[in-house]
């Protein structure tokens, strides 16, 4: 072992010493809540008394009552348009700010989270304000004399869902592809130009496939807490734009039955962790090497 | 300038990054096939007039014209030529085959065609064996190698290279320096090549441009550069040189008459450079000057000299040795081969030694 | 219809009273409390969890005089917020239920029995409210009862059709001519009954409903379903709908029929065939509080007290417990909201009764699937 390989080692060893409580920590939390979801799904509860017989019974009524896949997958497809749209929104934004802008990207940075330092219930209320039905955008249009009356289909319905979660997690999304861009070496650029790409083959060839990590994770950031949103469906939703995350909310609250809500959210984590997977491999992210 | 086809004519060229001026007038002329440095310390403007040369810089005034074309507004993917980065600008995400055939994925030749020529290039850059491997985890010298054969697969008329050889370390320079000679002349391409170290320019150059403050100071064979720099600049940029202060006397039929406080009244069969004072440089290279047994006369056709040891450097195969001159205590480096013969044995600092030179080595200088 | 204004002076409140109702309503209360002067009594130590609008001063003003401020806080959002939160070992000393739930928190032991003895206002309240089912669990006494109030349909006088209340009934909700103009809310027992009557089942069983009975009930629910805007959670979204004319329906209280008449909205409360609606609530005490006895019947005391019964009726709009309240209470404001003859009022309508605890767990379950679209 030459002296470099024992100070990267000592060196790496140190660094183990020093996250391992935090690790610990996390692991241990992230551990407890998991066992906890997994034994509550096994067991059973009549009323106010709980059944702690291992059956499979809450996993059965989730397979067999259509409600329950049939929110799931609504969930998934709602979660999914809103970081579709959410990272399509956002790439341009960090484009600009990362290839256009020369000085002060931070600030501008720092000007796209804003709506970030605001609460995530005043986000969600900014909305209701503007799609409401005398909301801005309404009113708006109402003087304009562009409509005689407001139209109603703005707001409480999957579409009012969609976008205020598309804006709500906007931030989250452009940081992740701004830093993905801003990791591209420039020069990379030109060598694409100086071996016969125009701009725009440039982009396809060798931006898009350094940030592709960037759009993933922004996408995935984006996707894991939509689908469980209960918050969002509640205030702009209405009827139709009700999610799994209300019912598995309802479930450990009104329905008062933990074991269910814990199948379902199982249910939901492993649905969620086979999308991600199959779109990673689908956009090939495995292939490409973060650095 | 040289004579025959000129490949690449820049013309008044000039640059200006808002109230910054990097280029102030270039006038250039390449000829084919030549091996073409620009040479200059960082700031000089020799990385601009490359950008301007690749298209990703649009020159401010001024023509360039390549092959009898004014490529001015043309782009980088649009003019025939490549350029190997600093940085090599490597395509992370690609393989060492795919970067080598990135430009030729566009090009209309048969995919036999185009793998042979990938594969000729592997084999010329000894890549063989690395061809999947990521362009992440290769050496130095192998990226070297990958970003060169990446420009080269496009067959260009005219290679850039920007300072290519300085991430290397010394050893693999050296030899990079070989390889990138030899490969000019098996390909015969125009090279253009931006460094800012004069040995390399020397060792690799047919000719080499020196620029100061965005100005062309000389253009010249490596050779011509060293013996006849044409300014001081030049002269103490390329390599090492002693200078001394010297007044005009006269000049006529291509002899001139100096006065120098060291030497006395010396004549030198060489033209007087324009002086407006009357003030000028007289300039000999370390190597140049021999050390003489102290207080011996002046050898017909050389001139002599004494001055006191201030410093002495042995080197192995040669030695250094600081004088300070009696006469006006102007320092005076030389440097003296490590033969047996050699005076250099009985000099001690704080001794007196004498030193003689050939009158036809002393340059005149502005 | 009425001509649409685009710019609508009751709509826009961004007063943080009315924001701190909608996060309440979330149950996602995390409000700044106004912080009062302490004066130099004995201070609050113990926690009240209810209604944004009932944390007030005027609602138990003899307890604010005495610990100098009101007590600490935690807001409910409804019955099954409450519920849990307490099962979850919350640390709360009473809690705001309606008495048709109350069955469940004596199951799980989450109440504790009262001592009304140590009331001195309790010889004053109604009989009638002293005898509605779960106030007591046969022998003792679980709820000290405070406000009761009526749900049903405030609509639009401008914007429904005369025709279409001729003949009032729930079923305006499913009126198809107002699809997507109509809200219902989002408390069970207001969604589930007024459903049950309407699916023909007999009054006196709609505490208590088969599996059949509920799946009927469910039927009329689900229809009524694709009517909807939403299901308000939140007073002020309501309200404010109503207000703009997004609405022209919606299940309400009393409280907001007071306070958008005061607004100047055209708005009545529809006296359903089927009947409308009462409930009553009242301060439960919890198993867990830790407060002192005197502290806590201090608290009760002071909300059935008839200064505060004055204060509730006139500010808030609903009914109190306390009969000597309405002697006290504006003449004016009464017969504005009806209440001229309280213990009339009391035995009119359907009264929230004791629903017992796996029965509402199963009507809950029917609420939460039709919601779901199923």
């Amino acid at each position: 072992m030459t002296t470099r390989t024992i100070f990267a080692a000592s060196g790496s060893r140190q660094g183990l010493l020093l996250t391992a409580p935090a690790v610990l920590v996390v692991s241990g939390i992230v551990a407890f809540a998991f066992a906890s979801l997994v034994c509550y799904s096994i067991w059973t509860q009549t009323y106010l008394d709980m059944d702690h017989t291992p059956t499979t019974l809450n996993y059965q009524r989730f397979f067999r009552e259509p409600m329950f896949l049939f929110l799931l997958g609504k969930s998934l497809l709602i979660a999914l348009g809103a970081s579709v749209i959410t990272v399509l929104a956002a790439y341009p934004v960090a484009y600009y700010v990362s290839f256009k802008v020369q000085r002060r990207k931070l600030l501008w940075i720092t000007i796209l989270t804003l709506p970030f330092w605001m609460s995530y219930l005043l986000r969600v209320f900014s909305w209701k304000l503007i799609l409401g039905y005398n909301g801005i955008l309404n009113t708006g249009l109402g003087t304009l004399g562009l409509i005689s009356a407001p139209v109603e289909a703005l707001l409480h319905n999957s579409f009012a869902v969609v976008l205020t979660l598309t804006h709500s997690w906007a931030p989250f999304a452009v940081v992740p592809i701004f830093l993905s861009m801003e990791r591209i070496d420039r020069s990379l650029l030109q060598a694409a130009a100086d071996l016969g790409d125009t701009p725009l083959q440039a982009f396809r060839r060798v931006v898009w496939p350094l940030t592709l990590s960037g759009v993933f994770s922004a996408g995935i950031l984006i996707f894991i807490p939509t689908v469980g949103d209960y918050v969002t469906p509640q205030l702009v939703g209405g009827t139709s734009g009700i999610m799994i995350g209300n019912l598995i909310f309802a479930m450990f609250t009104k329905l008062n039955n933990w074991p269910l809500g814990s199948a379902i959210a199982l249910m939901s984590l492993l649905a969620i962790g086979l999308i991600v997977f199959a779109a990673s491999r689908l956009l090939g992210v495995h292939k490409v090497e973060v650095k | 300038m040289m004579s025959g086809n000129h490949h690449i004519r820049i013309e008044g060229v000039s640059k200006a990054y808002g109230s910054f001026v990097a280029l102030k007038g270039i006038d250039l002329s390449i000829a084919k096939g030549e091996f073409f440095s620009l040479l200059g310390p960082s700031g000089c403007g020799k990385t601009s007039l490359l950008k301007i040369l690749g298209g990703f810089e649009a020159p401010s005034a001024g023509d360039v014209i390549i092959a009898g074309t004014r490529v001015n507004d043309v782009p980088p993917y649009r003019r025939n030529t490549n350029m190997v980065f600093q940085s090599y600008a490597l395509f992370p995400h690609l393989d060492v085959y795919a970067n080598i055939g990135y430009g030729l994925k566009r090009r209309k030749a048969s995919e036999a065609e185009k793998r042979a020529t990938i594969e000729g290039l592997i084999d010329l850059m000894q890549l063989k064996g690395l061809e999947n491997r990521n362009v992440e985890k290769l050496s130095g010298g192998q990226k070297q190698r990958v970003a060169l054969a990446r420009a080269l697969a496009l067959k260009p008329e005219v290679l850039l290279l920007d300072e290519p050889l300085g991430a290397l370390d010394k050893k693999l320079r050296d030899e990079m320096q070989k390889e990138l000679r030899a490969i000019q002349q098996r390909v015969g391409i125009t090279f253009v090549f931006v460094t800012h170290d004069q040995e390399e320019a020397m060792a690799l150059s047919d000719r080499v441009a020196v620029l100061f403050d965005g100005r062309i100071a000389q253009v010249d064979t490596p050779r011509n550069l060293y013996n006849r720099p044409k300014s001081v600049d030049v002269a103490q940029f390329i390599g090492t040189i002693n200078l001394f202060d010297g007044v005009l006397r006269s000049a006529t039929g291509g002899r001139t008459t100096v006065e120098s406080p060291d030497f006395g009244t010396i004549s030198v069969a060489e033209p007087a450079p324009s002086t407006a004072s009357g003030r000028l440089r007289m300039a000999v290279r370390p190597e140049q000057v021999a050390i003489e047994a102290a207080g011996a006369a002046a050898a017909p056709g050389r001139i002599a000299g004494e001055g006191t040891v201030t410093a002495l450097s042995f080197r192995g195969d040669r030695s250094y040795v600081e004088l300070a001159l009696k006469t006006s205590g102007a320092p005076l480096s030389v440097v003296v081969p490590n033969v047996s013969s050699s005076q250099v044995r009985s000099l001690d600092v704080g001794t007196t030694a004498g030193f003689s030179f050939a009158a036809e080595d002393l340059l005149l200088l502005e | 219809m009425q001509r649409w204004m685009p710019f609508s002076r009751t709509n826009f409140d961004p007063s943080r009273r009315e924001f701190n109702k909608k996060l309440a309503a979330l149950g996602l209360a995390a409000v700044s409390m106004p912080v009062l002067g302490r004066a130099a009594f004995a201070a609050p130590t113990m926690t009240a969890m209810t209604y944004t609008n009932y944390h007030v001063k005027g609602l138990f003003p003899a307890y604010a005089d005495k610990y100098g401020d009101i007590p600490k806080v935690s807001y409910m959002s409804d019955d099954e917020d409450a519920f849990q939160k307490l099962r979850g070992g919350f640390p709360a000393d009473t809690a705001h239920p309606n008495t048709s739930s109350i069955r469940r928190w004596r199951d799980a032991e989450l109440i504790r029995p009262i001592d009304t003895g140590k009331l001195s206002h309790w010889a004053d309240i109604f009989d009638e409210v002293k005898a509605v089912k779960g106030i007591t669990d046969g022998s003792e006494t679980f709820v000290c009862p405070t406000c009761w109030g009526n749900a049903s349909i405030i609509y639009r006088t401008d914007l429904v059709d005369e025709a279409d209340i001729a003949d009032p009934s729930w079923a305006l909700l499913a009126n198809p001519k107002y699809q997507g103009r109509v809200a219902a809310g989002t408390i069970l027992e207001e969604l589930v009954l007024p459903a049950a009557l309407r699916a023909g089942v007999p009054q006196s069983e709609i505490f208590s409903m088969t599996d059949e009975q509920i799946a009927a009930t469910k039927e009329v629910l689900r229809a009524q379903h694709g009517n909807l805007r939403y299901y308000w959670s939140s007073l002020t979204d309501m309200e404010q709908g109503l207000a703009s004319g997004e609405l022209v329906a919606a299940v309400g209280w009393n409280t907001s029929v007071n306070s958008l008449k005061k607004q100047g909205v055209p708005v009545a409360y529809l006296q359903p065939k089927e009947g409308i609606l009462t409930w009553l609530d009242g301060v439960v005490r919890t198993t867990q509080g830790k407060a002192s006895d005197d502290e806590v019947y201090d608290f009760m005391n002071a909300w059935i007290a008839p200064e505060a019964g004055k204060y509730l009726i006139e500010e808030i709009g609903y009914g109190h417990t306390n009969r000597k309240s309405f002697e006290i209470a504006s003449a004016e404001k009464k017969q504005q909201l009806g209440l001229e003859e309280p213990t009339s009022n009391l035995s009119k309508g359907i009264f929230f009764e004791e629903i017992d605890g796996p029965t509402r767990e199963k009507y809950s379950t029917m609420v939460e699937e039709v919601k779901s679209g199923f």
